[in-house]
C-alpha cells in the first residue's frame, strides 16, 4: 500500500511538473502569437471606445488659412483612386493602391515649389514624429513631370513613404492646390476627410477628426453579435469573388432592387447605407 | 538524435519532379532541405510551420499542443527547466530565417566551404562593417547533389542556419544551373566581381541586412588589414584568397593575415602593409616581424629607375633585384645607405647580404659603388676611388685598416679625405685617391696636409727598395721616411737635386733628416740628409755639402 | 493600372500595386552605396498588399509584412552577359506558376508558413529572375491566379 502511495505521489509530481511546463509554454506561445499580430485577444484599436461620429460631409467644416488653397466648391468629398505615376526622379514607374485595401491612406498632395509645402516635406522626413494613426499609410503625390521637376521632387521626397508623380491624381481627387490632404478609408475606397493647413499638426488634427468619424462605423460594427465562423467565411468568400469580378463597394449592382438601385430609391447615400457598405468592404480587403 | 523520419508522401511526390525546364534549378535531389535533416531539426521546422499560422483554431490548438510535445520530446529537462519560449527552445538561436556566415561553419574562414560555390551576391549600403562603404554578402550555395542538410550552424551559431534556404542571387557562376541550399554567406567589403571573377557586376541591394554579423566576423570595419586587403583587390587581387585569417602576432604589438600570395601586417604605428613574392620569402628568412626588420612600413614599391622592387621595414629594406637576387639592407646599413642617396646615390644597389668580416671585427655590406662597415656603434661607408684604392692595398687587412670616418671635404673646395684606423686617404678629382700612413702621413699632417706646400698625394707610401725607407709622392714634392729617420718633405729644386743629381735616398745623401729651412732663415736655407746637406740658393742653384 | 518603365510594362490586376525601378548607380566619389563598377538593372516589384518603401531587391522588408493571402513578385534583371547562360536557359517570362513550384525552403529568408519560387529565364536577350513569395504556402491555389494574371500582363521589351 505504501509503495502504491509513493508511486502515485511520484506520478502526480511528474504530472504537476509537466502541467506547469505546459502552462508556461502555452503562455509563451500566446506571447509569441501576440507578437506576430495573431493574438487571441481583440486588438486595441478595435477595443477602444469611439466617440459618437460627426460625419463630415460639407466644405463648411474647413477654413481657408493663409498660404493654403481654398477647398473646392462642392458639397461632398471627391473621389478616391489608386495612384499610378512616376517615382521621384522621373525614371521609375510606381503604383499605389488606395482603394480596396485593409488600411487607410492619407494622400498628401504637395508641390516642390510651394512655400507651405516645404514644412510638410520636412515633416515627412521624420516619420515617427508624424504620429500617423495606426495602420494608416501616407502617400505623397506631386504633379507629373509636365508640371514638376523630377530632380527637385527627388531631393524632397521622403524615404519612408511612397511618392508618386502624377498630374492625373490631382484631377481624380479634385485637389484645389498644394498642399492638400485626403484621408481615404481603404476597405471602402471612400474619402473620409480632406482639407489642408499650414503645418502637419493642423492637418493631423483635421485628419484625426475624420478618423473619429470613421470610428463610429467601426464601433457600430463591433457591437454586432459575432457571426458563426461559417457565416464569416462565406461572407469573405463572396467578397473575394465580387472583388475579383470587378464589383466594388458602392457598385450600383449591389443595391439593385428589381432593376432599381438603392441609390435611386434613397435619392442619395444615407448614413445607414454607408455603414453597411463599410462593414462589407472591410472584409473585402481581407482584413 | 539522428533518426530520419519518412517524408510526407504528398510533398515528396510533388517535389521529386524535375522543374529545371521551368527555369527552377533547385537541386532536384534536395528540393526541400527543410524536410530533411535530423529528427530534431525536422521537428523544429514543423513546429515553426505550425506557429506560422496567424489564426487560432481548434485544429491549430492541437498542432500547437503537438509543438509543445515536440519540445518535450527533443529535450524535456532543458525545455522545462530553462527559461525561454517553447518556440525559442525548439528553434534555438537559429530562427531568424537567414543563413549563417561562412566563418561560423567553415572553421573560421570567411570563404565558401567545400562542396559549395559562389552563386550570387548582394550589397547593403552605408555599412558600419565596411567603414561606411557598401558591404557585400556573397552566397555560397551547395553544389549538386547537395551534401549537407538543414541544421543550426553549430555551437558557435551566429543565430542562423546552414543548408536550409534554397535561394540563389544568381550573379556568379551562371554556367552552373543546378544549385543546392545556401551553405553560408561570405561578408566582405570587396566587390564580389573582384572577390570571384565569375561574379558579374549586376547589382542587388538589401539594406535590411546591413547589420547582419557573427562573432567570427571581426575583420570588417576597424581592421586596417581588411581594408588594405580590399584596397588590393581582395581574393581577386595579387594576394589571392585568405589562407589564415587576421590574428594578433605573438609580440602583442601587431597583427598579421596570410593570403595565398602574400601577407598583410599591421601595427598601430606602421599601419597595414602587404609583403609578397620573393621579398616575403626573404622577409621570412629574416624571421619576419620577429626578426631584425620588424614590421613593414610600406607596401611593395617599384624603384623610380625601374630596376627593383622593394619594401621598407621599421628596421631596413628588402630589395628584389630580379636576376641579381633579393637582398636585405637592415639598419644601420639602411640608414647610412639612405644618407648617401640610397640606390641612386654613391653606393648604388646592394650586391650582397650583410657579411661578417673574416677577422670577426666588423660586419659589412657591399654595394655597387662601395661598402658599409659596421663596428660596434660605428657605421662607416667607403665608396668610389677611395673604396677601389682601399681594396687594392688589402682593404681592412692592408696598411690603412678599417675606415673610421666617412669621406669628407677637407675645406679647400677641391678634395676630400677619409680617416682610417692607420692612415688617411686623400682624394681630389685630378689626383684621385691615395692613402698615407705611418711617418709619411705624420709629416704630411704636420706640414698642413693638403693645405701645405705638397697639396694632394699622388702615390701611396712606397718602399724605396733598400729595406729601410718609404716615400710618397705629392703634387708638389715627396715625403721620405725610413726606419731610422722620421718623415721629411723634399720639394722643388732641392728635390730635383736630391733625386736627379744625388740619387735620392739610395744615393750619397741617404734619407732627409730635416725639413728645408724656411725662407728668410739667416745664413741661408738648408735641408739636412743622412749623408750631407743641400742648400737652396735659387730654383736653379742647389749646393751640396757632404757630411764631414 | 498600367506601369511602364525601363523596357518593362505591366498591367496590374485589380488589387495589386507595383514598382518598376532601377537603383542609383554608385558614384566614383563615394563608396557608401557601392563600387562605381556596379551596374544596377531594372527591378519590378508587384504585390497584392501595400509595399513598404524600404525593400530589398528580393523583397526583404516586404515579405515580413505579408498575410496569408498575400503574394509578392520580384522580377530582377541581370546584365546581358547572363542571358542564355545555363542558369538563364529557360526562354520567356513564366506566366503559369503552379503550387508544386513553391517550397518553404526556396526563400531568401525562411519565414514560417511562407513559400517561394525562383525561376531564372531569358527573354529578348534580357536575363531575369522571377522570385515569387506566398504569404502562406497552403494558400497557393487561391492566390496564384492573381500572381499569374500579373505576370500575364507583364511584357518585356527586347534589349
Amino acid at each position: 500500500m505504501t509503495a502504491l502511495v509513493v508511486l502515485l505521489g511520484a506520478v502526480v509530481a511528474i504530472l504537476a511538473v509537466l502541467v506547469g511546463g505546459l502552462l508556461r509554454t502555452h503562455a509563451e506561445i500566446l506571447k509569441r502569437l501576440h507578437e506576430l499580430g495573431a493574438g487571441l485577444e481583440p486588438s486595441e484599436s478595435s477595443a477602444q471606445a469611439s466617440p459618437p461620429p460627426t460625419p463630415v460631409t460639407s466644405r463648411e467644416d474647413f477654413q481657408v488659412m493663409p498660404q493654403v488653397p481654398a477647398p473646392p466648391d462642392r458639397e461632398h468629398f471627391g473621389g478616391a483612386a489608386d495612384l499610378v505615376g512616376l517615382a521621384p526622379g522621373g525614371q521609375d514607374a510606381v503604383s499605389v493602391r488606395i482603394t480596396g485595401v485593409p488600411h487607410d491612406t492619407i494622400v498628401a498632395f504637395l508641390s516642390s515649389g510651394c512655400i507651405t509645402c516645404q514644412k510638410f516635406w520636412d515633416a515627412f522626413r521624420k516619420p515617427r514624429k508624424l504620429k500617423l494613426p495606426d495602420g494608416t499609410r501616407l502617400v505623397v503625390v506631386t504633379k507629373g513631370t509636365d508640371a514638376e521637376s523630377p530632380s527637385s521632387v527627388a531631393d524632397l521626397a521622403p524615404s519612408g513613404f511612397p511618392t508618386v508623380m502624377t498630374t492625373e491624381a490631382f484631377g481624380d481627387y479634385d485637389v484645389p492646390g498644394s498642399p492638400y490632404f485626403v484621408y481615404v478609408h481603404g476597405p471602402s475606397g471612400r474619402v473620409r476627410g480632406e482639407g489642408t493647413g499650414p503645418d502637419w499638426e493642423q492637418v493631423r488634427s483635421l485628419l484625426e477628426q475624420a478618423t473619429v468619424d470613421a470610428g463610429l462605423t467601426t464601433a457600430l460594427a463591433d457591437q454586432q453579435v459575432s457571426k458563426p465562423d461559417a457565416d464569416q467565411a462565406r461572407e469573405e468568400r463572396i467578397d473575394r469573388e465580387l472583388w475579383a469580378a470587378g464589383v466594388r463597394p458602392g457598385d450600383p449592382s449591389l443595391y439593385s432592387v428589381d432593376g432599381a438601385t438603392a441609390t435611386d430609391e434613397a435619392g442619395g447615400a444615407d448614413e445607414a447605407d454607408d455603414s453597411e457598405g463599410h462593414g462589407s468592404s472591410a472584409k473585402m480587403g481581407g482584413s | 538524435m539522428t533518426v530520419a523520419l519518412p517524408r510526407r508522401s504528398s510533398e515528396a511526390n510533388v517535389e521529386a519532379a524535375d522543374l529545371a525546364p521551368e527555369g527552377i534549378h533547385r537541386d532536384p535531389t534536395n528540393h526541400n532541405p527543410l524536410a530533411g535533416g535530423t529528427f530534431a531539426q525536422r521537428l523544429v521546422h514543423r513546429a515553426s510551420k505550425a506557429l506560422g499560422g496567424r489564426r487560432s483554431s481548434r485544429r491549430s490548438f492541437l498542432t500547437r499542443t503537438a509543438m509543445v510535445g515536440s519540445a518535450l520530446a527533443v529535450g524535456p529537462i532543458d525545455f522545462i527547466l530553462k527559461p525561454g519560449t517553447a518556440y525559442g527552445y525548439l528553434c534555438g538561436t537559429c530562427s531568424d530565417g537567414w543563413t549563417a556566415f561562412c566563418c561560423t561553419v567553415n572553421s573560421g574562414k570567411n570563404t565558401c566551404p567545400p562542396y559549395s560555390f559562389v552563386a550570387g551576391w548582394w550589397k547593403a549600403d552605408n555599412a558600419a562593417y565596411c567603414c561606411g562603404a557598401a558591404r557585400y554578402i556573397i552566397d555560397c550555395n551547395a553544389t549538386c547533389p547537395t551534401q549537407c542538410s538543414c541544421r543550426c550552424a553549430g555551437d558557435s551559431c551566429d543565430g542562423r542556419r546552414t543548408c536550409c534556404n534554397q535561394f540563389r542571387y544568381g550573379q556568379c557562376h551562371t554556367e552552373i544551373a543546378c544549385y543546392g541550399p545556401v551553405v553560408c554567406r561570405v561578408a566582405t567589403c570587396t566587390p564580389p566581381w573582384r572577390y570571384d571573377p565569375s561574379c558579374t557586376t549586376s547589382s542587388a541591394t538589401d539594406n535590411r541586412t546591413v547589420n547582419h554579423g557573427a562573432p567570427c566576423l571581426t575583420t570588417d570595419c576597424g581592421s586596417p588589414i581588411a581594408k588594405k586587403y580590399a584596397e588590393l583587390g581582395g581574393s581577386a587581387g595579387f594576394l589571392g584568397a585568405v589562407v589564415a585569417p587576421e590574428k594578433a602576432n605573438s609580440d602583442r604589438r601587431g597583427r598579421v593575415a596570410r593570403y595565398q600570395n602574400g601577407n598583410i601586417y599591421w601595427t598601430a604605428t606602421t599601419g597595414a602593409h602587404e609583403v609578397h613574392g620573393r621579398i616575403l620569402a626573404e622577409f621570412a628568412k629574416q624571421a619576419g616581424v620577429n626578426g631584425v626588420l620588424k614590421y613593414p612600413t610600406s607596401d611593395t614599391r617599384r624603384s623610380s629607375d625601374d630596376k627593383s622592387d622593394y619594401v621598407n621595414f621599421e628596421n631596413g629594406r628588402i630589395y628584389d633585384l630580379g636576376t641579381s637576387g633579393v637582398i636585405t639592407v637592415p639598419k644601420p646599413y639602411f640608414t647610412k645607405h639612405e644618407s648617401m642617396g640610397g640606390v641612386h646615390g654613391l653606393l648604388g644597389y646592394p650586391t650582397r647580404a650583410v657579411t661578417t668580416s673574416k677577422d670577426g671585427k666588423s660586419r659589412y655590406q657591399n654595394y655597387a659603388g662601395g661598402r658599409i662597415y659596421v663596428q660596434g656603434s660605428r657605421v662607416v661607408e667607403i665608396h668610389g676611388a677611395v673604396f677601389t684604392l682601399h681594396e687594392s692595398i688589402g682593404g681592412v687587412y692592408g696598411p690603412l685598416g678599417y675606415p673610421i670616418s666617412d669621406l669628407a671635404p677637407v675645406g679647400d673646395g677641391r678634395g676630400k679625405a677619409q680617416w682610417f684606423e692607420k692612415g688617411m686617404v686623400f682624394y681630389s678629382p685630378s689626383t684621385s685617391a691615395h692613402g698615407l700612413w705611418g711617418k709619411v702621413l705624420s709629416r704630411f699632417i704636420t706640414n698642413g696636409n693638403v693645405r701645405g706646400y705638397l697639396r694632394y698625394p699622388t702615390s701611396e707610401p712606397t718602399d724605396v727598395g733598400d729595406g729601410r725607407g718609404t716615400f710618397a709622392a705629392f703634387e708638389r714634392g715627396t715625403i721620405y721616411a725610413s726606419t731610422t729617420t722620421d718623415g721629411f718633405e723634399v720639394h722643388g729644386a732641392v728635390l730635383d737635386a736630391y733625386v736627379d743629381v744625388h740619387g735620392g735616398p739610395t744615393g750619397a745623401l741617404g734619407y732627409p733628416t730635416s725639413e728645408l729651412d724656411p725662407a728668410g732663415t739667416p745664413g741661408g736655407r738648408f735641408q739636412r740628409f743622412e749623408g750631407g746637406t743641400l742648400q737652396f740658393v735659387s730654383d736653379s742653384k742647389v749646393i751640396f755639402t757632404p757630411n764631414p | 493600372m498600367k506601369l511602364q518603365a525601363h523596357g518593362i510594362e505591366t498591367d496590374l490586376p485589380t488589387g495589386w500595386e507595383g514598382r518598376i525601378g532601377v537603383r542609383t548607380t554608385p558614384l566614383a566619389t563615394s563608396s557608401a552605396i557601392g563600387d562605381p563598377a556596379e551596374v544596377p538593372h531594372p527591378i519590378v516589384h508587384l504585390a497584392n498588399f501595400a509595399l513598404p518603401e524600404d525593400r530589398g531587391d528580393f523583397g526583404s522588408g516586404a515579405v515580413d509584412l505579408m498575410g496569408d493571402q498575400d503574394v509578392f513578385v520580384s522580377l530582377f534583371e541581370y546584365g546581358p552577359e547572363c542571358a542564355n547562360t545555363a542558369l538563364f536557359s529557360r526562354q520567356g517570362l513564366p506566366t503559369k506558376l503552379t503550387p508544386n513550384m513553391f517550397s518553404a525552403s526556396a526563400l531568401q529568408r525562411t519565414l514560417p508558413g511562407q513559400a517561394g519560387c525562383q525561376i531564372f529565364f531569358t527573354e529578348g536577350d534580357r536575363a531575369f529572375c522571377l522570385y515569387t513569395v506566398l504569404g502562406k504556402q497552403s494558400s497557393a491555389a487561391k492566390v496564384l491566379p492573381g500572381a499569374n494574371a500579373a505576370l500575364s500582363g507583364t511584357r518585356i521589351q527586347p534589349r
